[in-house]
């Protein structure tokens, strides 16, 4: 296993990924209808799309037909989808973009770590020209309340999503959430700070007592794993709004131990076939989909604790994008 | 009928079958006013879950509840109803889903709130307006940054609803069986639905809760 100075240069890397953002605001609530400039921005792969909301609404102040709606009525879409704002812009960017991910010709058997140096930032290839930059719509009006959780003025309902997966993730690390509800008060706020600010030395403080608690070993790796899905084939007229819409998601989550019962360790190959075996017929080769992370396809050999220690994102979940192939 | 293997933990097979007793009792007693208006095992990619829907009421008619024309009077006296001439299926109602949590390994409450929104009013402030017994407010608004119930997405239909928060589930439940740890599913989720149940307006109606005790002796 890798030592500390290794895992933070690879962290470090995971944190300098960003992905250019050009924001238009949606033509029905623009005076110049679609005739306005978009706005512009390298947004980290880590951060969240409202973290946005203050800079967009006041550079389009001049161009919104109601001069009354507020920063926190503001919600994005790409190609008239609606983006769950929960989720981070990198995570995003790789389920819904339909750019190609990075991917290495190096042996997937081999180490991985080389990889991660070469690809963790975006990537060049032909495909960037199609899909960056990200090119998504802003909407201040017309919440789609079905689809989306409604933000609050104060932000303490994104702190509150973002911290609750904090506790999950805590939970499952060391089968209580214990260290993290005795943070202190300063330290939690810290932590939402530093995801904020985008901060590392700042998370880092901080996230260390949560990752290193003493007298407690790794129990659970915080993963999820995320499937775009095909529209579901029948919803009973009462059963309410469904995730029908294209662009609908599953998410897969189940109890991933670091190690096998044969004590090897638990690779990213392992979990997956354990957790959709029919994506993921072969614990070695990709052979239906690519799990995608950072941008990154990752190589299934990959072991899953060293993947938490580097990859990790802010809320300590390992967020993994499906791509099926072909 | 075996007890739930790994208390305070359950699995989806020993949910699974609680839900079925649910179910069945609630349906064996056809006509009887529960103030539960359907009882539901969904299943969606093979996970199963159970759907309780309830018809909602205005707080202050809590004491009539199972009484449907309190409804109507409410509505009568809702200024925003008065727009909105009521018809039966307008009735504000709201849908429970219990589903295990593949993480915390307990049953966790996910609901939502049908034609019951006012315009222009917060989510949350519904659902203190119509589910939250008074008694329980404090208690759920101190509990985390917004409070004890929070909104997020449903984790099969993956719209949002509100959940309560799973994370002290399992150690109330260990507290709250005392000594007694041999439950069967059914008594698990009786027991999951008195402790977590209460701060949402979830409970087994008195009618169904003796007509589960009577198929559980027969079982």
């Amino acid at each position: 296993m890798a030592n500390a100075a290794v895992y933070g240069r690879l962290q470090k890397k995971v944190w300098e990924g960003s992905i250019p953002l050009s924001i238009r605001l949606s033509p029905a609530e623009c005076r110049t209808y679609d005739d306005s400039d978009p706005y512009l921005i390298q947004c980290p792969r880590l951060s969240y799309l409202p973290f946005l909301l203050p800079r967009i609404r006041a550079f389009f102040a001049s161009s919104l037909i109601d001069p009354e709606v507020q920063a926190h009525d503001g919600w994005f879409a790409f190609e008239s989808l609606p983006l769950k704002w929960h989720l981070p812009v990198g995570l995003l960017y790789d389920l819904f973009s339909g750019a190609e991910p990075a991917s290495s010709s190096a042996d997937p058997a081999r180490g991985h770590e080389s990889r991660h140096d070469e690809h963790t930032g975006d990537k060049k290839n032909d495909n960037d020209t199609e899909t960056l930059p990200w090119k998504l719509v802003v909407h201040f009006t017309d919440w789609p309340e079905d689809q989306l959780i409604k933000l609050d003025e104060d932000g303490k309902v994104i702190q509150d999503a973002f911290i609750n997966g904090v506790k999950e993730a805590d939970f499952l690390r060391n089968g209580s959430a214990r260290v993290v509800m005795g943070l202190s008060k300063d330290d939690s706020t810290t932590l939402w700070e530093s995801v904020e600010k985008h901060d590392l030395n700042l998370f880092n403080n901080i996230n260390n007592k949560l990752l290193n608690p003493p007298g407690t070993s790794l129990r659970h790796i915080p993963l999820k794993v995320y499937l775009p899905t095909t529209p579901a084939t029948s919803t009973p007229a009462d059963s309410g709004p469904s995730a029908n819409s294209a662009g609908s998601l599953r998410v897969v989550q189940s109890l991933v131990t670091p190690f096998l019962p044969s004590k090897q360790p638990q690779t990213l190959g392992t979990a997956l076939n354990a957790l959709l075996p029919s994506v993921f017929p072969s614990r070695r080769n990709p052979i239906l989909a690519q799990a995608v992370l950072h941008g990154t396809v990752m190589p299934l050999a990959a072991t899953m604790e060293e993947l938490l220690r580097v990859a990790a994102y802010p809320d300590g979940f390992l967020h993994i994008a499906i791509v099926m192939m072909g | 009928m075996s007890t739930v293997a790994d208390f305070p933990l359950a699995s989806n097979d020993e949910l699974d079958l609680a839900f079925n007793h649910l179910q069945e009792a609630f349906y064996r007693l056809q006509d009887v006013s529960t103030g539960w208006t359907a009882v539901e095992v969904k299943s969606h990619l093979g996970q199963r879950y159970l759907r309780v829907s309830r018809q909602l009421v205005a707080p202050d008619s809590i004491a009539d509840q199972e009484d449907n024309s309190v409804v109507h009077e409410f509505e009568e006296d809702d200024p925003e109803a008065l727009q909105n001439p009521v018809a039966t299926s307008r009735v504000p109602r709201v849908d429970y889903d219990v589903i295990l949590s593949p993480i915390y390994r307990v049953p966790v409450v996910y609901f939502r709130l049908r034609d019951a929104t006012v315009r222009n009013e917060n989510p949350i402030d519904t659902v203190f307006r119509y589910i939250v017994p008074h008694d329980h407010h404090h208690e759920v608004k101190v509990v985390g940054i917004v409070g004890g119930i929070t909104m997020t997405d449903h984790p099969i239909e993956g719209t949002p609803a509100f959940f309560v928060h799973p994370c002290n589930t399992a150690e109330a439940l260990h507290h709250a069986a005392e000594q007694t740890t041999a439950l069967t599913p059914l008594q698990y989720l009786q027991l999951w639905m008195g402790i977590v149940g209460p701060v949402v307006g979830l409970y087994i109606p008195t009618v169904l809760a003796l007509k589960l005790e009577g198929l559980e002796q027969d079982s």
